[in-house]
């Protein structure tokens, strides 16, 4: 029988989970399950479990067990950590669908099982070498242990997570490391401090403190819950945006999203950082904001426009920037719009900058939104020229022509790699 | 208990103290401010496609705040209040540039009056499609419907103070300043007494009246010359 690529994953992550329980059961007995302070661990993880906080648009969702499970590990048994995580997961992998009214395989609930267990024993086998490294220490053992738990299960759990979005649903592994990075380091470290006082208060047996640990981490969960509010902001004043330029212009639907996508492309093959060429997806959606203050009759005239009506189209990425100003989160991006229709030959608008001048992030997006406008899209309305489309070897051919005095030669290099790569 | 558990505890109860004031005063002020930035931009899109709104939109928010709290509204139902007078318009991003660029508005046609009277249901579908701003969509909705008309063919469409109170402040406010840019204060504020139970909530038609002959928009003395050209 032929299995898709997910089932064949979760099959041998499931195997491996097996395999990594055994090993620890036999070598850590479960013993402490029967200590109160392993009862109260245990549930001040399920607790945890279900605050979840929902961190990007992509569901990417963080809970706070991994404190409590860490000092479980460092101060009863790394088996009953690993019992406890692996229990936790499914009971909210069971009860979180009930909530939302929706289904869940069995086999998504034992895959993330897995992926607990795989991150308990790789925070165990971290935990083991933290603790090799601070032997003959009198004091700061179980801390250490607790923080190389954390960064075992982390970075374990981050990577499966990885790996199984880009076999399941093609998510590219980037994508789940940017929305890690949403996190922000203060956040890692508040973390990291609340696992060091659980293991505090486990190691010292001062059960009734442990209680109170749940401030913290309602504070933790709050903090990242606005930030998840204001990335989600962000992207919804984006939408926002672009949605009313569609309704004033709309064939501009379906031309933003193919710029925005082929210009991160270019911006990842130019060498810019992943947030960077992120930002400047984001800025081809908006570089063309400025149009809704031009007259669409003027913008979708089937003839070529006189001097009047040009340079009534000019001054959409003057307004551009205009509207984009007032938003802090966009401040990067404003140069990057009003300078989208410079040319390196100092023949552009609106500012007549030279090449050194134009920001690289404009010249992505002016390669890409003139390759898009000559190729024109699939639909009718598409079409924005009173030209016919061109093919894209045509296209490609007359940004060669027009590389080095109209467009960046190294953008349009770049730009043509990723044209052929995709039609290969 | 030894001296690091000691360090680690002091370190982590700081921390949770300067967490708790993190979250509850420092991160609601960002996410307020970044709305604000947000709705600023929406507002200088739909100015600078249609010029002639210049300088509507903030007079409209002065008088919206002033009139709903002299309503006794609450402060969560102000800023849905604030928030739906800055985006009220949005919809107008749809309405033809030539059509209010290119004629004033008694020389439309009646199918270009009927495409320009669509703006708030196209502002409230817009509104719809961003979650975190879906809930003035029927604030939107209605920030152009009388007090008094009643849809025999269509039950589901509100009336009188079925409207949400935050609409019936908008209609007031915004004809109210529409008309005194073009007739003066005197003539619509006759107009705002005159339709007041008929076109406009009474309450609200008395909340604005009342703001405007006192000095509750954030002035001593209303400065009723300051939006007209």
């Amino acid at each position: 029988m032929q299995r898709d690529p997910t089932q064949r994953i979760a099959l041998g992550l499931i195997g491996l989970a097996a395999l990594s329980t055994v090993v620890c059961l036999v070598r850590f007995p479960l013993d402490a399950a029967t200590k109160p302070m392993f009862a109260l661990l245990a549930a001040m993880a399920i607790l945890s479990e279900f605050m979840p906080v929902e961190l990007s648009r992509h569901g990417m969702r963080i809970t706070f067990t991994l404190p409590y499970i860490a000092a479980m590990a460092v101060t009863l048994s790394p088996s009953c950590a690993l019992f406890t995580d692996f229990g936790a997961t499914l009971i909210a992998g069971m009860l979180y669908p009930i909530a939302r009214k929706q289904t869940t395989g069995g086999l998504w609930m034992a895959l993330n099982a897995a992926v607990a267990a795989l991150g308990v024993s790789a925070g165990v086998a971290a935990m083991l070498v933290g603790g090799s490294l601070m032997q003959g220490q009198t004091s700061g053992q179980p801390q250490v242990q607790a923080l190389s738990f954390m960064a075992g299960y982390g970075v374990t759990n981050l990577l499966l997570v990885m790996y199984i979005d880009w076999v399941s649903i093609g998510r590219p592994p980037r994508d789940n490391v940017l929305s890690a990075l949403q996190v922000g380091a203060s956040s890692v470290i508040l973390y990291a401090l609340l696992a060091l006082t659980v293991t505090v208060f486990a190691h010292k047996q001062l059960a009734l403190f442990i209680p109170l640990t749940l401030v913290p981490v309602w504070a933790l969960r709050t903090g990242l819950d606005y930030q998840a509010k204001m990335y989600e902001h962000y992207y919804e004043t984006v939408s926002a945006l672009s949605l009313m330029l569609q309704r004033a212009h709309p064939y501009t639907h379906g031309h933003l999203e193919r710029v925005a996508i082929s210009a991160e492309e270019v911006a990842l093959r130019l060498g810019l950082t992943p947030q960077k060429a992120r930002l400047v997806r984001e800025a081809a959606v908006l570089h063309d904001i400025g149009k809704i203050a031009v007259s669409e009759e003027i913008l979708d005239k089937p003839a070529k426009l006189d001097e009047q009506e040009m340079n009534h189209v000019r001054r959409h990425s003057i307004m551009g920037a205009q509207i984009l100003a007032p938003v802090k989160q966009f401040h990067e991006m404003v140069p990057w719009v009003r300078h989208h229709h410079e040319r390196p030959d100092g023949q552009g608008y609106p500012d007549r900058l030279t090449d050194v001048e134009i920001p690289i992030e404009s010249k992505i997006i002016a390669v890409v939104d003139a390759f898009d406008a000559m190729t024109g899209g699939d639909h009718p309305l598409q079409k924005r020229t009173y030209r016919d489309p061109m093919s894209v070897p045509e296209a490609i051919a007359e940004l060669e022509r027009c590389s080095g005095t109209q467009f960046d030669p190294e953008v349009v290099g770049a730009f043509r790699d990723v044209i052929l790569e995709e039609a290969s | 208990m030894d001296g690091q558990d000691i360090l680690v505890l002091l370190v982590a109860g700081g921390a949770t103290a300067w967490l708790m004031y993190y979250v509850r005063y420092f991160l609601p002020a960002q996410l307020n401010e970044r709305f604000r930035e947000s709705l600023t931009a929406f507002s200088t899109a739909i100015e600078l496609r249609f010029p002639t709104h210049g300088g509507l939109s903030r007079r409209v928010v002065g008088l919206s705040i002033a009139a709903g709290k002299r309503m006794g509204l609450r402060p969560s139902q102000i800023r849905d209040l604030e928030m739906a007078a800055i985006l009220r318009d949005i919809g107008l991003c749809s309405i033809p540039y030539n059509l209010v660029n290119g004629k004033a508005p008694e020389e439309w046609t009646e199918a270009e009056q009927m495409t320009y009277d669509r703006h708030p249901e196209v502002s409230g579908a817009m509104l719809e499609l961003v979650p975190s701003l879906r809930h003035l969509a029927g604030i939107v909705r209605w920030h152009h419907a009388n007090f008094e008309d009643h849809n025999p063919l269509d039950p589901t469409v509100p009336s009188s103070n079925n409207l949400p109170i935050e609409s019936r402040i908008l209609k007031v406010v915004t004809e109210y300043v529409w008309q005194e840019r073009y007739q003066g204060d005197l003539l619509a504020r006759e107009s705002i007494r005159e339709g007041a139970g008929s076109t406009y909530c009474p309450a609200a038609a008395a909340a604005l009246l009342a703001v405007l002959t006192s000095s509750r928009v954030g002035q001593t003395q209303p400065d009723l010359t300051a939006s007209r050209s």
